[in-house]
């Protein structure tokens, strides 16, 4: 069930992300000022959506092992993960 | 002892120690198609993040990205914002790729399409499509390798020996260790192209402007309008809005589609592997940071650049630096050429092979391998010929190949996510989509709206696609279970992700 409500949140997080990139949201951020640490702001958008992006695929990954490992535990294996 | 002959035996020493890791990378892998194309299926996490991100990053990003920044400012943010974007419905789409390859065999995209669409045509087509879009993109790479060498050496070494000397390293481990060989290189040289643009990104604006904040503030003087969106274009020129999202739109449709990327879904050891890739590639896309910091480095100290390509090996060269950071520059941006041109050429070989002219002609294992390493050679050969060659259409044949390549997206979601597509429902929207992209591209004066040709492709295509899979009769249940079924199949060890 949590599964179901994280998948959902990722997608609109995306969805949300290629809206604020493209135009008309990027619109709003064209401009260099105010600079943000030290990077133009139309740099540092970009940027903040990758982190963004990031953290929800972490936040994603986290919960699908997770539900994974206690629906599917029996189902079998998943091979060494060490590399 | 002059500074060229310094910084060439540096990039000796380093050509050495990648040819010394390709060679060593196949000596555990079988001697089997699977093993040469595929990696027997068993790479692992750390592998898999470097092959995708290395694989993805090549001498553009390290060459063109600071060009861009220099010449069209935050136009090339554009390059920054689609990375992850592109790669997200690889979390969803790589690990099913990767299963269904593993049950049915499969080895290239072709053979992954035709096993839901059978059929030698499309094969063909897809074969086709590939090496168009995949031997500008190798010839891009090795010229990109020789521009370096050249520069750095200050002319001692031409850019044809430069070129020969770095692409003979790289077909002789790829000829003897065939995927093995690309991956254990592109963790190398990933982390080689990670530490040092993200060291050359950082000490440049210092060196030069006493700091990132400073620098900019500089060029807010100066270039006000470099720093504000969408950037200018290559002309100099305001860029459009439309021009700009739609490059981000098509770029992240076509990321994963390219057929060198596709193709290492059949190398992980398994699912998990692949959706770790996807979660960690973010920070890979974070390389372009200090690479875009390079080529702003240069706008107020390096005057009206003819070709702007050459802005990171000539800031480089005129700063005054030491040596010995000029070498590991040189080691920096050879990896970023090589570790997405040794991926290029092994695919565009497999394609040739398994797809153009496996489906038509009986060939045993062994010749199928050798027929691979000759389409290497050959493929290697006909990019060096280009590449050394001046011709510029070739970037422009390069950038639109992306909304070529973009048109492989559909077919793929078709044969994972719908049943009710058919092998010709398939064939036409591709070859409807393709065309369309192309018209407009090379007749720019019809198009309706100011986006990139890709987007009316891919318009045209999907409505194509459908109307003629309706028309056509539905295809047997078997031939659609191994794809859209696949989470029932007993052989497959975590669940799908898709609902």
């Amino acid at each position: 069930m949590k599964r179901f409500w994280i998948r959902r949140l990722a997608i609109a997080v995306f969805s949300i992300n290629l809206l604020a990139i493209t135009w008309p949201i990027a619109y709003l951020v064209r401009t260099a000022e105010p600079l943000i640490f030290g990077l133009p702001l139309s740099m540092a958008w970009p940027i903040l959506w990758i982190v963004l992006g990031w953290v929800t695929l972490l936040m994603l990954d986290y919960f699908e092992e997770r539900e994974h490992d206690s629906t599917n535990g029996q189902e079998s294996h998943s091979p060494e993960r060490i590399d | 002892m002059p500074q060229w002959v310094v910084i060439s035996t540096m990039i000796i020493a380093y050509l050495g120690l990648t040819l010394w890791v390709g060679l060593r990378a196949g000596r555990n892998t079988s001697s089997t198609v699977d093993g040469f194309v595929a990696g027997d299926r068993n790479f692992g996490f750390l592998v898999m993040y470097f092959v995708t991100g290395a694989t993805v990053f090549s001498a553009f990003a390290f060459l063109g990205g600071p060009g861009w920044a220099y010449s069209r400012g935050a136009a090339a943010f554009y390059i920054l914002s689609y990375g992850v974007l592109g790669m997200v419905p690889w979390y969803v789409i790589g690990p099913k790729v990767a299963r269904i390859g593993r049950q049915l065999g499969h080895v290239t995209q072709a053979q992954f399409l035709t096993g839901r669409f059978p059929s030698r045509v499309l094969s063909l087509l897809i074969a086709l499509i590939s090496i168009a879009a995949l031997i500008p993109y190798i010839t891009l790479q090795i010229r990109g390798a020789g521009i370096v060498i050249e520069a750095v050496t200050e002319g001692h070494v031409p850019l044809w020996v430069g070129a020969a000397v770095a692409y003979g390293i790289v077909m002789i481990y790829v000829l003897v260790s065939g995927v093995a060989a690309v991956g254990w290189t592109n963790t190398l040289q990933g982390v080689f192209m990670i530490a040092i643009a993200w060291a050359l990104g950082l000490y440049l604006p210092y060196a030069l402007y006493g700091g990132i904040g400073p620098m900019f503030e500089a060029i807010l003087v100066a270039r006000p309008e470099l720093l504000q969106l969408p950037g200018l274009t290559a002309g100099g020129e305001p860029w459009n809005w439309a021009g700009y999202s739609s490059a981000i739109l098509i770029s992240a449709i076509g990321l994963t589609m390219w057929p060198h990327l596709f193709m290492k879904a059949f190398t992980a050891r398994d699912e998990r592997i692949i959706r770790r890739t996807v979660v960690w590639f973010p920070t890979f896309q974070l390389f372009l940071v200090p690479v875009f910091l390079i080529g702003f480095a240069g706008v107020l100290f390096v005057d009206e650049l003819a070709r702007p390509d050459f802005i990171l090996p000539h800031l480089i060269l005129n700063v005054d630096l030491p040596v010995f950071v000029v070498g590991l520059f040189c080691a920096g941006a050879l990896s970023a050429s090589m570790s997405t041109g040794d991926a290029l050429m092994h695919a565009t070989a497999s394609v040739a092979v398994e797809d153009g002219i496996g489906p038509f002609i009986d060939m045993t294992e062994t010749q199928q391998r050798m027929m691979i390493r000759l389409m290497i050679v050959v493929s290697g050969a006909i990019a060096f010929f280009f590449a050394i060659s001046e011709s510029v259409s070739l970037v422009v044949l390069l950038l639109t190949s992306y909304g070529i390549i973009a048109q492989l997206a559909p077919a793929v979601i078709a044969a994972l996510f719908w049943r009710r597509a058919t092998t010709a429902g398939v064939i036409a929207g591709l070859l409807a989509g393709s065309a369309t992209a192309l018209v407009f591209f090379f007749q720019p004066g019809l198009k309706p709206l100011d986006l990139h040709e890709g987007v009316f492709g891919i318009a045209i295509h999907v409505p194509v696609l459908m109307l003629v899979s309706w028309l056509t009769s539905a295809q047997p249940a078997s031939r659609v279970e191994p794809y859209i079924k696949s989470k029932a199949s007993p052989t497959s060890g975590l669940p799908a992700v898709s609902e």
